[in-house]
This record gives C-alpha cells, sequence and structure tokens, in this order.
C-alpha cells in the first residue's frame, strides 16, 4: 500500500498541535518583555478553554496508532486542570525566586504536551517519544534554579535515573517488538495470546521503566532527593501529573492489552505495591523536612493507586484514574501550602494556626484528605479503589493498605497537630499571591466538594 | 482610667447582652412555631436533615463572625444548640412507640452507580440517642462559657460539627453513610482534644484518633465485603439477608474492631482515659454522654441483627469481656489520684455493664444496656461537668488537693452528690434501673457473670462514695482555699447547666417507662430476629 493514500485523520490530534503551537508561543515571548502576569493568565486562560474544546476531538488518528475515548479525555481533562493549578501555583514562587516565567511556563506547557500524546498512544514507539517529551521537559524544570546546588543536583539525579529507566523501557519494548513483530498495541493484543517468553521479557522491563518513573518501591531511590532538591512548585509538578499520565498510559495497557499475561504482572505488582506501601508511610514517619514527607507519602499513595491496576478490570483502571484526578487537587494543594507557608523544617510548622487560620485550615483539609478521612474526597477514591479491590477478591490486600493507612495518619496529623497545637517557634514569613489563593481554593473547593458529592469520580 | 475603660466596656457587654438574650428569645418562639408547624404538618418535613444539617450551617455561621466578637460567638452557638435541641423535640413527640419500624425516614439517591442512598431513620434504638446529644450539647457550649478562652470560633464550630457528625450516625440506615459520619467525627474530636486539652493533651488525641481509626477501617473492610456479598448498603435489607457461618465470623471481628474500641471493651480501652482526662470539660462530656455509646450501639445495629449465629457463638467471650471491664475498671478506679481519671475508669466499667446487658441476648439485658448507656451518658456527662466546674477554679485535678469542699461550696456538693448516687446505681435514680435490668438479664443468660458483675457494684459504690468523701469532707485542705480564693459557690450559669440532668436523673429513676416504652417494641423485634434467623440457619 501506498502510504500516501493511508487518510491521515489528524482530527482528533488537533488540541494537541494547538498546546504545541500556543507552548512555541510562549517560549518566543520572552523575547516581547511581557509583564510575568499577562503571561501566567494567558496560559490559565488558554487552558481553561482549551479544556472546554477537549471533550468534542473524540475519535482516532494515524490509523488508530493515537486514540482520544473517554478515558483519554478524562485523564487529559485531569492534567490541564492539574497544569492550570500548577501554573498558579509556580507564579509567585518565580517571583520570589527571580526566575524567568516564559521558560518555565513552556516547559510545563511542553511537558503537559507530552503526557497528553502518552494518554493517548496506541502505539509503542510515539509511547515512548512522548514519554521522552515529558521526561525531558521535566528535568530541565526540576534545575530551573540554576544557582542553586540543590536544584541542580536533583536534575543531575532525576536526568540519569531517568535515562536510566527509559533505557530499560525501550529494551522492553524491543523484546516485544521482537516477539510480536508490530509496535502497534492493536496488533499486538492479537498476537499475545500464545504465551511467549520473550513478550514476558519485554513486559517485565516495561514495567521496571514505568515502576522508575512512579517511584514504586525499590525502584524509588530518586524520588525523595530529587522531590526536596526540586522548586517547590515543580516537586508539586512532577508528583502527581507525570503519574496520572504514566499511570493512565501503562495501567491501560497492561488491563487492555497485556492481559493473558494477567497473573504474571498482577503479582509481581503486587509485591511492589505491598514494599511501596510499607516503605513510603515508614520513611516518612520520620522525615523533618515537609518536601521530603510529601515525597515519602506520594510514593505511599503511589502503592495504593497501583492496587486498582492490580485488580486489573476496567472498573478497577476507572478506580485508578478518578483516584489520580483527586491525588492531583490534594498533592498539588498541599505543595502549595509549603510555599504559601515558605517554610520547609516540620518544626517550623508550629503555631501556624495562630498567624494565619484560614491557611491552616486548607492545610488541614489537605492532610485528612491524604489519610483518607470521610468526608473528603481522598477518601471517596480511596475507597472506590479498595471498592475494586474487594470486588475482584483482593480483600486480604485491602487489610494490608488500611492498616498502612492508619500508619500513615500519624504523619499526616503531626502536620495538623504542629500547626493547631503547638506554640509557634517561629514568625512564618509567608508568600501570598492572587494566584496562589485561587490555586489553593481550587483545591480546597475540590476536596472538599468532591467528597460530599462524588460527581466524575466514579 | 483603667476602670473607666472596664465600665465602658461592661456597659457595651450588657447592651450587647440584652440585645442578644432579646434575639435569642425570638429565635426560641420562631422555633416552637415551627415546630407546632411541623408537628401539624405530620412531619413531612426533612426533620432528620435538618438535625444533622443545622448544626453544621451553625458552625459555618460562627466561622463567618470576626474573631475578637467573642460573646457574639458564644450566644449564637448557644443559639444554635437550643435551637437545635428544640428542634429534635417533635421527634419525642411523635414518635410512633408501637412499631418497630424505622420512622421519620428520608430516603435519597447518593452516589447512583454504588446504589449507595442517602438513607436516615430512626427506631426505638437510635431515638433516644438524638435528643441525649441535643441536650448534652447545649450544656457544652454553657460550661465551655469561661473554661474555653482560646480558638473560641473554632471551638463551638468543633463542637456543633462532632454533634452533627454524631446524630448522623444514630440515624444512618445506609452502612455507606454510616461510616461517613462515624469517620467524620474523629476530625473535630481530634482537634478538641488536641488544642483545648490538658497537659498531655496531644499524647491523648493522636491515640485516640489512631485507636479508632484502627478499628474504623477494619470496620470498613467489613463493610466492603458485606457489600459485596449483597450488592447492597441499606441497612435494613442487610440486615434481612442471612450470610454463611464463616463469613459471619470474619465479619463480626471486623465491626468487633470498630466498636470494641468505641464502646471501649477491655483490652482495647486504653484511649479512653487518655482522651477522657485530657480533653476539656466539653469534650469529655461528648465522649463519655454520647461517642462512646456509638460502640454499643453498633453492636445493636450491625453485629447482633446481622451476625446472629456469630454472635451467638461470641457470646460467652464477649460476657466474660465485659466482666472483665466491669471488675477491672471499677478496682482501677480504686488507685486513681486524678478526679477525672476516675470517672474515666469508671466508664470503662460502666460501659463493661453495657456490653454485658447487650451481649445477654435477652429482653432485659439488652433494654438495660441502651438504658444503661443513657444513663451512663447523662451521669458520667454530669460528673464530669461537675469536675470542668470545680477545675476552672482550682486548676488542679488532683484528689489530694481538695478537701473540705462541701463548707465551701455547699450547693455544688449537693449537686455532686445527686450525681454520685446515680452513678452508684442508687435505687430512685436512673442508675440503678439500667444496672437491674442488665443483671436481671445476665442472671437469666449466666449466673456466674452477674454474680462477678454484681460485685463490682460494691466496689462502685466503694470508689465513689471515697471519692466524695475525700474530696467534700474531712478537713478544709488549706491548698484548695487558696485556689479556690475569690471564688465562691455555684453561679447562674452552672446551676442551670447542671439542674436538667438532676431532672434527667431522677425522672428515669422514678419513671423509667419513658424511655423503656421507646425501645419496648424495636428491641423486642431485634431479639425475635437474631433468635429466628439463628433457628432458620440451624
Amino acid at each position: 500500500m501506498n502510504i500516501s493514500q493511508i487518510p491521515l485523520q489528524v482530527e482528533a490530534l488537533i488540541p494537541e498541535i494547538t498546546l504545541t503551537g500556543f507552548a512555541s508561543l510562549i517560549l518566543l515571548a520572552g523575547l516581547l518583555k511581557l509583564k510575568n502576569e499577562v503571561l501566567v493568565w494567558s496560559s490559565v486562560l488558554f487552558l481553561v478553554i482549551f479544556a472546554f474544546f477537549i471533550p468534542s476531538f473524540e475519535g482516532e488518528a494515524f490509523n488508530g496508532m493515537f486514540l482520544n475515548d473517554f478515558l483519554t479525555i478524562y485523564l487529559k481533562l485531569i492534567i490541564i486542570i492539574g497544569t492550570i493549578i500548577s501554573l498558579l501555583v509556580l507564579t509567585s514562587y518565580l517571583k520570589e525566586k527571580l526566575i524567568r516565567f516564559n521558560e518555565s511556563i513552556a516547559f510545563i506547557l511542553f511537558s503537559a504536551l507530552g503526557m497528553m500524546l502518552l494518554v493517548s498512544a496506541r502505539e509503542l514507539i510515539s509511547f515512548f517519544l512522548s514519554f521522552e517529551l515529558m521526561s525531558l521537559s521535566i528535568y530541565v524544570l526540576v534545575g530551573i534554579r540554576r544557582y542553586d546546588v540543590k536544584s541542580n543536583e536533583a536534575a543531575v539525579k532525576y536526568f540519569m535515573l531517568g535515562g536510566f529507566s527509559s533505557a530499560i523501557m525501550l529494551f522492553g519494548i524491543a523484546f516485544i517488538y521482537g516477539a510480536t513483530n508490530t509496535t502497534e498495541l492493536s496488533l499486538i493484543l492479537k498476537i499475545i495470546s500464545n504465551y511467549n517468553p520473550l513478550i514476558l521479557i519485554g513486559l517485565g522491563l516495561f514495567i521496571v521503566g514505568l515502576c522508575f518513573k512512579i517511584a514504586l518501591v525499590p525502584f524509588h531511590m530518586w524520588a525523595p532527593d530529587v522531590y526536596e532538591g526540586a522548586p517547590t512548585p515543580v516537586t508539586a509538578f512532577i508528583s502527581t501529573l507525570p503519574k496520572v499520565a504514566i499511570l493512565g498510559a501503562f495501567g491501560r495497557v497492561l488491563v487492555e492489552i497485556f492481559r493473558d499475561y494477567y497473573i504474571d504482572w498482577s503479582n509481581f505488582l503486587i509485591v511492589l505495591s505491598i514494599a511501596t506501601m510499607a516503605a513510603g508511610n515508614f520513611f516518612a514517619l520520620i522525615q523533618k523536612n515537609i518536601k521530603r514527607m510529601l515525597a515519602y507519602s506520594s510514593i505511599a499513595h503511589a502503592g495504593y493507586i497501583i492496587i486498582g491496576v492490580i485488580v486489573g478490570t476496567q472498573s478497577g483502571f476507572n478506580s485508578v484514574v478518578a483516584y489520580m484526578f483527586i491525588y492531583t487537587l490534594m498533592n498539588i494543594g498541599a505543595f502549595a501550602m509549603v510555599i504559601a507557608f515558605n517554610e520547609e523544617s516540620i518544626e517550623n510548622y508550629k503555631g501556624l494556626h495562630k498567624f494565619h487560620p484560614a491557611l491552616a485550615m486548607a492545610m488541614l483539609i489537605f492532610m485528612f484528605s491524604l489519610t483518607g478521612v470521610p468526608p473528603t474526597a481522598g477518601f471517596i477514591v480511596k475507597f472506590n479503589i479498595f471498592l475494586q479491590a474487594v470486588k475482584a477478591g483482593f480483600t486480604w490486600l485491602v487489610v494490608i493498605a488500611v492498616i498502612f493507612t492508619v500508619i500513615s495518619a500519624y504523619y499526616y496529623l503531626k502536620i495538623v497537630m504542629y500547626m493547631y497545637m503547638k506554640e509557634p517557634v517561629k514568625l512564618p514569613e509567608p508568600i501570598y499571591s492572587r494566584e496562589l489563593e485561587v490555586a489553593i481554593l481550587i483545591c480546597t473547593i475540590g476536596v472538599t466538594f468532591l467528597g460530599i458529592l462524588p460527581l466524575f469520580l466514579i | 482610667m483603667h476602670e473607666e475603660v472596664i465600665a465602658r466596656n461592661s456597659n457595651n457587654f450588657e447592651l450587647k447582652k440584652y440585645l442578644l438574650i432579646s434575639f435569642l428569645l425570638i429565635i426560641l418562639v420562631g422555633s416552637v412555631i415551627l415546630v407546632s408547624g411541623i408537628a401539624a404538618n405530620n412531619l413531612s418535613f426533612p426533620i432528620l436533615s435538618t438535625l444533622i444539617f443545622f448544626p453544621v450551617a451553625g458552625a459555618t455561621l460562627i466561622a463567618i463572625i470576626p474573631r475578637d466578637k467573642e460573646e457574639l460567638i458564644k450566644f449564637s452557638a448557644l443559639i444554635i444548640s437550643i435551637v437545635e435541641f428544640i428542634f429534635s423535640i417533635p421527634l419525642y413527640i411523635s414518635f410512633n412507640k408501637t412499631t418497630s419500624q424505622m420512622q421519620f425516614k428520608e430516603e435519597h439517591l447518593w452516589i447512583p452507580e454504588w446504589g449507595i442512598k442517602y438513607y436516615l431513620g430512626v427506631d426505638g434504638i437510635s431515638i433516644l440517642f438524638i435528643l441525649l446529644s441535643s441536650l448534652l450539647t447545649i450544656l457544652c457550649v454553657t460550661v465551655s462559657w469561661k473554661e474555653i478562652d482560646r480558638k473560641i470560633k473554632e471551638f463551638y464550630a468543633a463542637l456543633l460539627i462532632t454533634h452533627s457528625a454524631m446524630i448522623g450516625v444514630f440515624m444512618s440506615l445506609d452502612i455507606f453513610l454510616f461510616y461517613i459520619f462515624w469517620e467524620a467525627m474523629l476530625i473535630p474530636m481530634y482537634l478538641i482534644i488536641g488544642i483545648w486539652g490538658g497537659p498531655r493533651r496531644i499524647y491523648s488525641a493522636i491515640k485516640f484518633f489512631l485507636y479508632t481509626f484502627i478499628g474504623s477501617v477494619l470496620m470498613l473492610v467489613g463493610i466492603l465485603v458485606l457489600y459485596f456479598h449483597t450488592g447492597t448498603s441499606d441497612i435494613l435489607s442487610l440486615m434481612k439477608n442471612s450470610y454463611p457461618y464463616k463469613m459471619q465470623l470474619w465479619l463480626f471481628w471486623a465491626f468487633f474492631a470498630a466498636f470494641a474500641v468505641k464502646v471501649p471493651m477491655w483490652p482495647v480501652h486504653t484511649w479512653l482515659p487518655d482522651a477522657h482526662t485530657e480533653a476539656p470539660t466539653a469534650g469529655s462530656v461528648i465522649l463519655a454522654g454520647v461517642l462512646i455509646k456509638m460502640g454499643a450501639y453498633g453492636f445493636l445495629r450491625f453485629n447482633l441483627p446481622m451476625f446472629p449465629e456469630a454472635t451467638l457463638a461470641m457470646k460467652p467471650f464477649m460476657m466474660i469481656l465485659s466482666v472483665i471491664a466491669i471488675i477491672y475498671g471499677a478496682l482501677i478506679c480504686l488507685i486513681q489520684k486524678d478526679l477525672k481519671r476516675l470517672i474515666a475508669y469508671s466508664s470503662v466499667s460502666h460501659m463493661g455493664f453495657v456490653t454485658l446487658g447487650i451481649f445477654a441476648l435477652n429482653q432485659q439485658g439488652i433494654q438495660g444496656g441502651i438504658i444503661q448507656m443513657l444513663n451512663h451518658g447523662v451521669v458520667t456527662g454530669a460528673l464530669f461537668l461537675c469536675i470542668g466546674i470545680v477545675y476552672q477554679r482550682t486548676h488542679t485535678r488532683q484528689i489530694a488537693h481538695y478537701g473540705g469542699v462541701a463548707t465551701v461550696m455547699p450547693a455544688y456538693s449537693a449537686f455532686f452528690m445527686i450525681f454520685t448516687l446515680a452513678s452508684i446505681g442508687l435505687p430512685g435514680t436512673n442508675g440503678f434501673i439500667g444496672e437491674f435490668l442488665i443483671l436481671l438479664g445476665t442472671f437469666k443468660a449466666w449466673k456466674l457473670m452477674c454474680i462477678l458483675a454484681a460485685t463490682a457494684l460494691i466496689i462502685g459504690a466503694a470508689y465513689m462514695l471515697w471519692l466524695y468523701q475525700r474530696v467534700f469532707f474531712e478537713k478544709t485542705n488549706p491548698e484548695f482555699l487558696q485556689h479556690i480564693h475569690g471564688y465562691s459557690d455555684l453561679n447562674s450559669r452552672e446551676i442551670v447547666t447542671l439542674l436538667p440532668l438532676v431532672l434527667v436523673v431522677l425522672w428515669i429513676g422514678f419513671y423509667p417507662n419513658a424511655l423503656l416504652s421507646f425501645m419496648d417494641v424495636s428491641v423486642k423485634e431485634l431479639i425475635n430476629h437474631v433468635t429466628q434467623s439463628v433457628g432458620a440457619m440451624k
């Protein structure tokens, strides 16, 4: 068949193309010496409009290599909402630290573009390429404070390990290609039913690459250092959205394409899940720096989330997506509080309620939501995952998960306790800005409102 | 100059006070009209939702009031709690005592994808707790008037939200909704203990939270299993279902984990003395009055009707645990040096009676158990109020620092005496009714346990009377006189706080049927249900 005869069907790809154009414009806008607020608010405005139009681009492109169905649109909306909040959070920080706006915004947008392509990719090469687009932009973002040693260290560390994991994943893709002679997922699905050890090896490497990126134990070593070293808004961004995209994409591939190998990968992931919940929660208990604590907490959360993938059903995967939505809100919210308080040491959170009752209240909501106490949305989505797990017969795994939830309550409550029940040790010097307040407000309202009326979550 | 300012402030304050009182009266009259309207309307009005959400709305209102208007905050909290109590009166008036069906039902689809409903209703077992909670909340507001002196706004908001969540637990007819309220209650209670409590408040608050949380999450797993076995989360249909024996056992333990911690049963009671002792007076009252009753209520609502076979199998075990709690709690009381801690351990003992009565699995036992729960709520709540009142004057809870209080505070001593006697279970007070019924029920079920439990009554009399002697009689302690300096006997606010409880004590003591008649049919139905389903399975 002559290649030029294949209809391209690029309609479904229009949002991504638009976003590429806009991100490039933002990059060029640095030449124009625009005001920073103009850049931020125009990007936010663009993304809001963008979010409204995305649902209308359902369909396929490039002969099914690019898919835009209900689930991917849902994931893309999470990514866009997360990006909007991240941009708002980023603003006050950039202003404070005098970092150039246009680059940061452009890289956030490029990274979001990578994520959107990733969740839509139905072919392993484009899968890998979008994965790399996302990752490379993030490496740059981590090192955006060019004169800060910690930030640089984090960037290099992240880059090295990230590159390493990408290579492993690529190796896995190569194995799968070797066994099936194709990189198209729909074709792989047809071939895969006869058991082939090559596919198993490929799948194993593929999953290891995934585990690196979402920081499942024992592939989590980079996460606390990178999360601590990166500028806080970037930490908020990289601890949430890449996980949304990767779990959204990989989880779907595992559940839909590799279901014949379900026993193999689910057993592997069960072990990782338990190890992740254990290590994440126990290490979080002893942290003195709140960013490190939140890093370990987000590792632990990956352990809960992966249970939804382990279940191996469509509804299980939906619960993963819902969890990620709320996780994005509450985790970015918590990091936004860290920026607002301008304080990294947990000790210095003592008595903050006295000075900033409203901020402390928001932090309290995020902490209880991260613990998973009703009536916050954190409970609803956690419940959803446990529900699917019990439905599939993983009651014992749920028992383990709830026990780790109780352990996690200790370190989340510690923050609440410090803020409300201790006497202040230090006068806080908070960073206030309209953008930050808007971001915190969105997260707070989302977490409480969706906890009481769980729309869009189930 | 300084005095002038004070005088002006107090003038201002007087004016505001009158304004507020008139406002209060208006609201009272308005709500009385509303109530009569509701009663006339045959209760198509969503009264249960109103009861749950009115305090939440009130808490929101309090959160809006500026921080420095302290009197306004307190008065609003008082008005809200009084109106809430008035709202709960129609429940009492128009409750149909001749049926075991759920009444005042409200049913709305909440999460349609899971078939989870917002489903409320009360029956003879749960209705009285709602009234008790509403009553105690008012008293909590008045007793905290002077005691709570920082973060006032947050305190009253937390208090009202706790009340909402607690009555939500008693009203829920959907197991998921039940769990939401059950857990939501933890957040404000954690804050109440942790922010406004005593010296070891932080330790106690975290202990309270973690103990309760671990029990609750295990129950959550149980709830999920139950939900998938039956495909519904409706408590009433869950009761009608029967489950395989092995599953019943597992589920019994899952629910036991949550309820036993809450009651608290021996040996998971250790959070209670700490939490009770360190919580502010209002927190202790809420804890003792309503919160720990949720555990026993859970046994009645879930374990008995849903897992009857497992309940029957576990009956000896549960009764032994209860008797251990009764005797152990009472013995520990004898060696306590701290007033509040003593009352806290007496709670362990009294709640042992409650679970003993419940697991006797007969009419007298269960009715006695419920009555005892209410009594304990009233009496222990009252004792905590009394201790709070004297603590505010002396800032010490050590029994050794007291002595001869009766000469300085005669009215206070009289109140305390009444509650002491009620706690011991003197005939004529409410305590007698509950304990008598429980012992009667236990005697039918297992004589040895009845005899053992009865010995604890003697120890109970010993520790309470000895406490009374050490605090109120004997030689006036100079240390106490020093502390009490500048204060006198009860003021009118405190008398108003304690008086309703005295009335309740005597009312139930002389006319227990006022409460027993509420639960008669429901308890009979519950026992029928248990015995029938056990019979059917055999």
